[in-house]
């Protein structure tokens, strides 16, 4: 039986060319863009600033980096729409690889001549933030101002609404975003979740 | 139909109650209400199960309230109410009734579901059980688009297959599936699962298992605004097809050495119509598929040094709609691990990862294609002085390298290390009195790849040390006393590398203090109060380069840039009735003064119950 499985386990990862140099790493080439503007996220403001400015100047990377692993992204308004609609999945399980698919399906569509997609967060005078030694929430009145251009014409759409972002500081990281909560504004039936679901695959 | 179920739940509450004074379970009540500044929560639940020898009974009501105060008053509301019971008409052949109604609203937009099921679990054939059910479920939307009513008749079946042995295998199975005919969104679901284990020789085993999920759905899918102008909604078709493989394997070869192999393979697509009505909308057939797999060594050296040396490959492909997001990515991973009890009273761990994974694009070469570098490695040592005194000390090491390949996302490649050392002493001083304590420091690097100019650097230094005392002084039993004391310090720079060495231009830096107080007290055996005090300070300082009048040259002064001072004072309160019933109060007040902010003061309030009666 030994000897089997010795054979198995060799024809499994022999033939399925299941084996990579965990060491190895190609070479890069010399940049020709810059790093986009980030700076060290040791307070939980920097943390928004960085997204603000990975948001406007389309950077996935630097995005990407202002998430926790665990993240979690919950709008639970848009969410209970969804559900009565029968399409309650798109909110479903949004975590940081999806938060990330999602932008990566997102920017590309806004960096197109003629689109564009500019994004603002201003403290909130109702919810004051909540800063600790190591966790945070912090509320912003988010506005986002989407054009989107055809061969005929341009068409501008401005979404606001309220957003809480709940920050915590690891050990062996910076300060990242491990909640994000969607409020969207009374009488506003589209929201940034909205806008954001149609990207989900 | 919610109405009627309405009146039906209550009168069936009524007939419970009346005859629950003879029924030995417990009705569980839970009641909890929390405020924070202007978010007000409640979240109640009560639950009872009746058993009336061949009938057993369910009943579980949820109701979940949301007040937002401000800027405006929001109400969110969540109810539901759900009876399911079980009918022995004969030894294994039930009559398992069901009804569900719930009620969620948002302001004036409201959803009402019901849904009335009957099942039938036949347990009597020799090989499968099986329970086929119909149902009848209405959706009723008010105040929203798209309002309106969605009703139909579901009906299904789920089988499971009574454990067999086939070949040494002991084979599981199940098939489920279901269909409702609503009258705008109709949906099918179909689930299948087969799997095994097999044990051979002493400890060797093998599992397995097989998993098929199939399902079709519709749902309303609303335009996006920018072509919108009728505000329009329409019914998308989606087809979800999640077939998943996995096994395991633990084999003992020759020389005790443990084996152990694991994988799994995945393919996941969905496919919509009528297609796309934009370019950029989300819903177009997409699939991704991944396989992984993992081998580890296990060897135990004289039953004091443990040895794990593994390696893990993982693959994977994702295909949405176009050439700039499909990729496909491949894994390698080496990992060990080495433990050891030295001598009784001192034991040391080491671990450690590295690997990397590589992104590719799917069709044709992608911009972002992309290496990540991974390596982390810890240890551990373990020292025990006496029966009072014993310490932990860490060290570790982390780097994780990203390096994108194309030229237009290269400047941003890094390399961010950091390197931990921590200790932490618990020393009983007497047979009242503990002490913990913790120290660590931490350095977190920062290094670019493509540093364009030593003085427009974007390398980064940031450092971090702490301190950490906590005392437990029990007075008497029903007494204790729970002072700490925390200090941190941190500081934050650029990185430039100069004279043959690196060297950090502080840019800030903080000091926190924390006092913290707390009393625990039991005035009664089930009664606990716990009052607590907390003041919180930190200050930071930006590091400025002014110009020395006196000497014409560039100094660097500590300017003050935050004063920020919490007070935190509180109590809680639990009242335990019994094992499994309580009540918990907790009140605490924040009074936060931050420079050139002001004063801001919170309140926290939360209430919880537990009651059986």
């Amino acid at each position: 039986m030994k000897k089997t499985f010795l054979i198995v386990l060799t024809v499994i990862l022999g033939l399925g060319g299941c084996l990579k140099n965990p060491v190895a790493t190609r070479d890069a080439q010399d940049p020709a863009g810059s790093t986009g503007t980030w700076d060290t996220p040791a307070t939980p403001e920097q943390v928004l600033i960085n997204m603000i400015y990975a948001y406007n100047e389309k950077n996935i990377q630097n995005y990407q980096l202002c998430f926790a692993n665990d993240f979690i992204f919950s709008a639970t308004e848009d969410s209970i729409e969804a559900e009565a609609q029968g399409n309650g999945y798109l909110f479903r399980g949004w975590d940081k690889s999806v938060e990330v698919s999602v932008t990566e399906n997102l920017f590309p569509s806004f960096t197109a001549e003629g689109n564009s997609l500019d994004m603002v967060l201003s403290p909130s005078s109702d919810y004051p933030d909540s800063i600790g030694d190591s966790l945070a929430v912090m509320y912003r009145e988010y506005s986002l101002r989407i054009v989107t251009a055809d061969s005929l014409d341009a068409d501008t759409t401005i979404i606001q609404g309220l957003v809480s972002f709940s920050s915590s500081r690891n050990p062996f990281n910076w300060w990242s975003i491990y909640f994000w909560q969607e409020i969207p504004f009374d009488g506003t039936d589209y929201s940034w979740a909205n806008l954001k679901a149609e990207y989900r695959n | 139909m919610a109405r009627n179920l309405v009146i039906f739940f209550c009168g069936l509450y009524l007939v419970c109650a009346v005859s629950m004074a003879e029924q030995p379970n417990p009705s569980v009540l839970v009641f909890g209400f929390s405020q924070n500044n202007n978010t007000y929560t409640w979240d109640n639940n009560y639950s009872k199960g009746f058993d009336f020898g061949r009938l057993q009974c369910d009943l579980n009501i949820n109701t979940t309230s949301l007040l937002l105060k401000k800027p405006s008053k929001r109400w969110q509301e969540q109810v539901s109410a759900v009876f399911d019971a079980e009918y022995s008409i004969i030894d294994g052949l039930s009559l398992a009734p069901l009804m569900s109604h719930s009620r969620n609203a948002l302001q004036d937009r409201i959803v009402y579901t019901s849904e009335l099921k009957l099942s039938i679990p036949v347990r009597k054939l020799k090989y499968v059980d099986i329970t086929p059910f119909a149902a009848n479920r209405a959706i009723k939307r008010l105040g929203d688009d798209p309002s309106g009513v969605d009703k139909g008749l579901g009906y299904g079946i789920l089988a499971n297959g009574k454990p067999l042995k086939i070949l040494g295998n002991n084979i599981g199975s199940m098939v489920s599936y279901k269909y409702y005919d609503l009258s705008n969104i109709p949906f099918t679901e179909f689930d299948a699962g087969l799997s095994g284990s097999m044990t051979f020789h002493k400890a060797d085993t093998v599992t397995w298992q097989l998993r098929d999920s199939e399902s079709t759905t519709r749902y309303y899918s609303r335009v996006r605004p920018s072509t919108r102008d009728d505000d329009s909604i329409q019914i998308m078709r989606q087809v979800k097809v999640d077939r998943r493989a996995e096994y395991l394997a633990r084999i003992v070869l020759p020389l005790d050495i443990a084996a152990r192999l694991n994988g799994d393979l995945s393919f996941l697509s969905y496919y919509y119509s009528p297609g796309s009505v934009s370019s950029t909308l989300g819903q177009a057939d997409n699939y991704t598929e991944g396989r992984n797999y993992y081998i580890v060594f296990d060897k135990i050296l004289r039953n004091r040094l443990k040895l794990s040396a593994g390696y893990r490959y993982g693959w994977g492909e994702e295909d949405y709609r176009g050439d700039i997001l499909d990729q496909w990515m491949e894994l390698g991973e080496f990992s060990f691990n080495a433990s050891s009890e030295i001598i009784p009273g001192d034991t040391v761990a080491f671990d450690g990862i590295v690997g990397v994974t590589s992104y590719y694009g799917l069709k044709t070469s992608s911009d972002n294609e992309r290496d990540v570098k991974t390596q982390i490695y810890n240890l551990r040592y373990r020292h025990i002085f006496n029966r009072y005194f014993a310490g932990n000390f860490r060290t570790g090491y982390s780097n994780f390298h990203q390096i994108y390949t194309s030229s237009i996302y290269s400047a941003n490649n890094n390399q961010n290390k950091t390197y931990l050392i921590q200790t932490d002493f618990a020393w009983s001083i007497a047979a009242n009195l503990t002490i913990n304590q913790i120290f660590a420091i931490q350095a977190n690097y920062i290094i670019y790849d493509f540093v364009p100019s030593q003085s427009a650097t974007p390398n980064r230094i940031f450092r971090r040390g702490l301190s950490e005392t906590r005392f437990n002084f029990k007075m008497t039993d029903r007494f204790s006393l729970m002072p700490a004391y925390i200090y941190r310090y941190e500081d934050y720079g650029k990185l430039i590398y100069e004279e043959e060495n690196w060297q950090m231009a502080t840019g800030w830096d903080r000091r926190f203090h924390n006092l913290n107080f707390k009393v625990g007290y039991f005035p009664l055996a089930n009664f606990y109060v716990e009052p607590e005090y907390s003041w919180e300070l930190k200050r930071e300082y930006n590091h400025i380069a002014v110009i020395d009048q006196a000497e014409g040259v560039d100094i660097i002064e500590r300017e003050l840039r935050l004063r920020d001072l919490k007070q935190i004072a509180g109590v809680l309160v639990v009242w335990s009735f019994s094992q499994s019933e309580s009540l918990r109060f907790s009140y605490s007040r924040r009074e936060w003064d931050v420079k050139d902010r002001g004063k801001d003061i919170s309140e926290f309030i939360n209430v919880s119950v537990r009651y059986q009666f």
